[in-house]
């Protein structure tokens, strides 16, 4: 099904009036349980696995990206497919997402700041 | 159905639906509005997980979560926040069906599997407070409890609102509009979810 269809099928062809069981107008609503089900399966498999990464030996360094790269992909399935940020216009899903690389930006230069990594440039306009 | 449209060009029924922002093709006002509080919800929390990231960066002596916290105990909990948001899209999904009763099964079993999380999360500060793990014992422990009972008033915010909404669809309302009110409630819940996603990451298992 094309994302717009799929959008249609969000309720966004309403105009239709519900609030009755197993209402006519909304029988044509397509079912996304199977879509739902296995984005549910694919969180849980990653989750497994982050898991089981602690259980093994390994660079701390490697396992904090592993873990990482892993949130971010539940991350984005849960907003692009639970909360249909994928089938939403785009602007919408720019207002969500833009933040994110801004938010981790200023969180890798703080904490390298902290572990005082910029000690060791030296700038050419600033004395000491 | 299969024609293409540029992904930026409003469906051609997008004015038929009620409340619709042009600006965001068919989102309702509504909907918008749950995504610009949730943006600035989700800056909140960066702003909790930086300030642990800093104090840990800079702390070599900090502990590994996973020789203080109990991992399996919380990897089930995440499990029944998983589960509860699939309960909670498969709601919508009956919602936009029209199918009432449904919904109101779904929405009580996401409200449900909110409250199994809040329950655990006490029974784990409960343990974890009678092992000298304490607010006052630590920057870990500082962090580590007020990053956690902020997502979890979040839960317990979102258990009142999976309620109330069940209680109005079961009242007769809600599923007009393409089951808009249910969809919103569903993006504050998916936001817990995502948001837990995260925390049980950086704080448990990294």
């Amino acid at each position: 099904m094309s994302d717009h269809a799929h959008a249609a099928s969000l309720g966004h062809d309403a105009g239709h009036e519900g609030g009755h069981e197993g209402g006519h107008d909304q029988q044509a609503a397509p079912d996304h349980r199977k879509d739902y089900i296995r984005i549910f399966v694919a969180l849980l498999v990653l989750t497994l696995i982050e898991v089981g990464i602690t259980y093994v030996k390994m660079d701390r360094r490697i396992m904090a990206a592993l873990m990482i790269g892993l949130a971010l992909t539940k991350a984005a399935l849960v907003g692009l497919y639970f909360m249909h940020l994928r089938y939403e216009k785009r602007l919408l899903l720019w207002v969500a997402a833009l933040p994110l690389p801004l938010a981790a930006g200023y969180a890798v230069f703080l904490m390298l700041d902290s572990n005082h990594l910029f000690r060791a440039i030296t700038l050419p306009w600033v004395h000491h | 159905m299969s024609v293409a449209r540029p992904a930026s060009t409003p469906a051609p029924h997008a004015s038929a639906h009620q409340g619709a922002e042009p600006t965001f093709g068919l989102a309702t006002t509504g909907k918008v509005g749950m995504w610009i509080f949730l943006v600035t919800d989700a800056m909140t929390f960066a702003g909790l997980l930086l300030g642990y990231g800093i104090l840990r960066a800079g702390n070599k002596q900090w502990p590994l979560p996973s020789s203080v916290l109990g991992i399996p105990f919380t990897a089930f909990m995440t499990f029944v926040l998983i589960v509860s948001s699939l309960t909670m899209v498969l709601a919508l999904d009956h919602a936009k069906h029209g199918r009432r009763a449904q919904t109101v099964k779904w929405l009580l079993l996401t409200a449900g599997g909110g409250l199994f999380f809040l329950c655990g999360q006490v029974y784990e500060y409960t343990h974890l407070i009678r092992e000298g793990f304490t607010l006052q014992a630590g920057n870990f422990p500082a962090t580590f409890f007020v990053i956690t009972s902020f997502h979890g008033m979040h839960v317990f915010t979102g258990v009142c609102y999976l309620l109330i909404t069940a209680l109005g669809v079961a009242r007769g309302k809600h599923l007009e509009n393409g089951a808009n009110f249910v969809e919103i409630t569903g993006l504050f819940w998916h936001f817990v979810d995502l948001v837990w996603i995260l925390v049980f990451t950086f704080v448990y298992l990294i």
